[in-house]
């Protein structure tokens, strides 16, 4: 069953007279449990393709669904509804509130669903440990390393326990250790949750982790790539090691 | 988003940015604490006039020559007391001889229904003298029947002017015991000693209690009006008419009744203005708050323009903090927060930064308050006031947050997290 579609998704930029057309007519379906890659070079429109996933914008036309509902015949708080239930959505820029503790940024998803306070702490205590940063609990984003903080953004994407775990370019402020240590963690989320993971990147090591990869060029799906079979196993095989 | 999980957020903001935030505050402090201040100032003036028109009496009348406008002038300073006849002619240069009240009017005018009694004085300021000490007082001139009747005080010690009295005085409590009471002298007793009235010998038969105000009869001395006439040499003409308006009749009426009659005496038509005053207690205290109010108005209106100043401050620090936390509030938004979570966020850290403001303000101005008192400007600051003070704090917070407010819930959220 498809977790998420677009259907015929176009995306005009207009800037005076000139238009700018970042989605050329997109199909994409994607289902349940699966862990997709988007690949494509600067410019491509893959990030505005994961933002049509993320509910964060709308498209010039074209519909966008999630588990059958059209985000067409939502309002505004309609889709905020949906980014707070449905989606986890890790930022390449991580995005935190510079103001509010680690804990907090975790627990803000939980506020604004207005989980009872004694609920919401025990599950900022969760995903703390989780990512392993239950010591950094005051600490403001500020005092982090950029792999601390961008544990910070996936404890919080997953602090609402969402179906969809959506990463723009997740390690793309990362060192190279820090960004095997991120991408570890979310394939073992796909792996041991069943979560749908949608990933934006432009690394091939980040892209084999999945085991579907999406090529975007000019706005268009170039090639939609599965890595099903041997090649995935000896994939897991390699990551054991 | 709960209301109070979105003000601790917003206070965490208020305090990530403090000295931009107390430079807001200090904005609607300057504001608040003006209005609460220059407001209690003029109330505080209301309170004092009050306290010193109380000691008309409250079924008195008042009328003396001249017109409206202009003895209501002097019977601010000197309803008690009064200058040579007719005291309007001071301010109105068209009033002629003929606006004078005399005594064979009083005389009819004490024929009306209402009237108890009426005391026509005859008052001027004359030198006294006593022993070596001389000063300047007025000597005012009243029938010893009427006399007990128009006193609002008690008798302190000896009589008052009985009807055979002819070189008797009863004097007011400051003659007694401020204005001829030496520092070096033990207390003076002056009852039953002789004083000079412009070198009259009188004797003191009676001194008054404490009246307090500046319309009471504490700096004045009583003669009987038979003598104030020879000494005055004035025998027609009153400076002022005391009536003593019957238990049960209304003074308000009687004065218009008064009024009526006292026109038609001066052959004036009823739409002629008057060529005399009028004045009751509650008309004096009526004349002296409209002008009180004009103030309250006056510098409640300044006070105000430095409160909309500072809420232009809370306008400006709310624009600057939809600004610079652009990029969060579209992390609030990707993290599904509404556009109404948003604008509460935003409305309630400019609500606090006015609340604040008005608290610190509110502090201020009872300093000020104290401060105003050693310079013996009286100012009251009431409850209502200072529950103003906040609540308009309040109030220029909200609305000074409610357009940033808006624009901030309006942002879509890619273009919010593109900002930087």
């Amino acid at each position: 069953m498809a977790i998420i579609e677009l259907r015929d998704v176009v995306k005009e930029y207009k800037t005076g007279k000139t238009v700018f057309s970042a989605l050329r007519g997109i199909n994409l379906r994607i289902d349940k449990g699966e862990f997709v890659s988007i690949m494509g070079p600067s410019g491509s429109g893959k990030s505005t393709m994961l933002h049509f996933l993320g509910f964060l914008d709308k498209p010039t036309s074209g519909e966008v669904l999630i588990e059958g509902e059209a985000m067409s015949k939502m309002d505004r708080d309609g889709l905020a509804f949906i980014r707070n239930k449905k989606i986890g959505y890790v930022f390449q820029s991580f995005n935190l509130a510079p103001t509010l503790s680690v804990a907090k940024n975790v627990e803000l998803p939980l506020i604004i669903r207005e989980m009872d306070k004694a609920e919401r702490e025990k599950k900022v205590r969760d995903m703390l440990s989780l990512v392993h940063l239950l010591p950094k609990w005051d600490n403001v984003p500020s005092q982090l390393s950029g792999g601390e903080k961008q544990r910070v953004a996936i404890a919080r994407a997953l602090s609402t326990d969402p179906d969809i775990i959506l990463a723009d370019e997740p390690t793309g402020n990362l060192d190279s250790a820090s960004g095997k240590d991120v991408m570890d963690f979310i394939y073992n989320l796909w792996k041991g949750h069943g979560k749908t993971v949608v990933i934006v990147t432009h690394e091939p090591v980040v892209a084999a982790y999945a085991r579907r990869t999406v090529h975007i060029r000019d706005g268009q799906i170039e090639k939609d790539v599965s890595q099903a079979g041997r090649k995935a196993e000896l994939h897991e095989l390699k990551l054991k090691k | 988003m709960k209301l109070a999980d979105s003000a601790e957020i917003a206070l965490t903001n208020i305090m990530h940015q403090k000295l931009r935030s107390w430079l807001t505050i200090l904005g609607i402090v300057v504001g608040v604490a003006s209005i609460i201040t220059l407001i209690s100032i003029s109330m505080g003036m209301q309170e004092n006039v009050t306290k010193q028109t109380s000691v008309l009496g409250a079924n008195q009348i008042t009328i003396t020559a001249g017109s409206q406008r202009a003895s209501r002038m002097m019977g601010m300073g000197l309803a008690g007391g009064g200058g040579g006849p007719p005291p309007g002619a001071v301010f109105e240069e068209d009033d002629s001889e003929t606006a004078a009240v005399t005594f064979k009017e009083a005389d009819e005018l004490r024929s009306l229904s209402g009237v108890s009694v009426i005391d026509a004085r005859l008052s001027e300021r004359k030198d006294i003298v006593y022993k070596t000490k001389n000063t300047t007082l007025s000597v005012i001139g009243t029938d010893p029947d009427a006399f007990p009747e128009t006193l609002s005080v008690e008798l302190e010690n000896g009589r008052l002017l009985g009807v055979s009295d002819k070189y008797s005085a009863v004097i007011g409590y400051n003659v007694a015991h401020a204005v001829f009471d030496g520092e070096d002298d033990d207390e003076v007793d002056l009852l039953n000693n002789q004083i000079e009235i412009d070198g009259v010998a009188f004797k003191v038969v009676g001194i008054l209690n404490e009246s307090g105000g500046m319309a009471g009869s504490d700096n004045n001395i009583y003669v009987p009006i038979e003598t104030a006439q020879d000494l005055f040499d004035e025998d027609e003409d009153v400076s002022e008419l005391i009536v003593v308006v019957k238990d049960g009749y209304n003074v308000d009426t009687i004065a218009s009744d008064l009024e009526t009659e006292l026109k038609s005496l001066h052959d004036l038509s009823d739409d002629e203005d008057a060529d005399f005053s009028v004045v009751t207690a509650t008309s004096m205290q009526s004349a002296v708050s409209s002008i009180t109010d004009t103030l309250t108005l006056f510098l409640g209106g300044i006070a105000s323009i430095s409160l909309i100043v500072g809420g232009i401050g809370v306008l400006n620090t709310m624009f600057m903090s939809v600004l610079e936390q652009t990029k969060t509030i579209g992390v609030f938004k990707a993290l599904g927060a509404k556009d109404s979570d948003i604008i509460r966020l935003f409305l309630i850290e400019a609500a606090t930064l006015g609340f604040i403001g008005g608290l610190a303000g509110v502090g201020l101005s009872f300093f000020g308050s104290i401060v105003l008192s050693m310079f013996s400007l009286p100012s009251a600051i009431t409850v209502e006031l200072v529950a103003m003070g906040l609540f308009f704090s309040v109030i220029v917070g909200i609305v000074a947050g409610i357009v940033p407010a808006r624009n901030a819930a309006q942002i879509s959220p890619i273009e919010a997290l593109r900002y930087e």
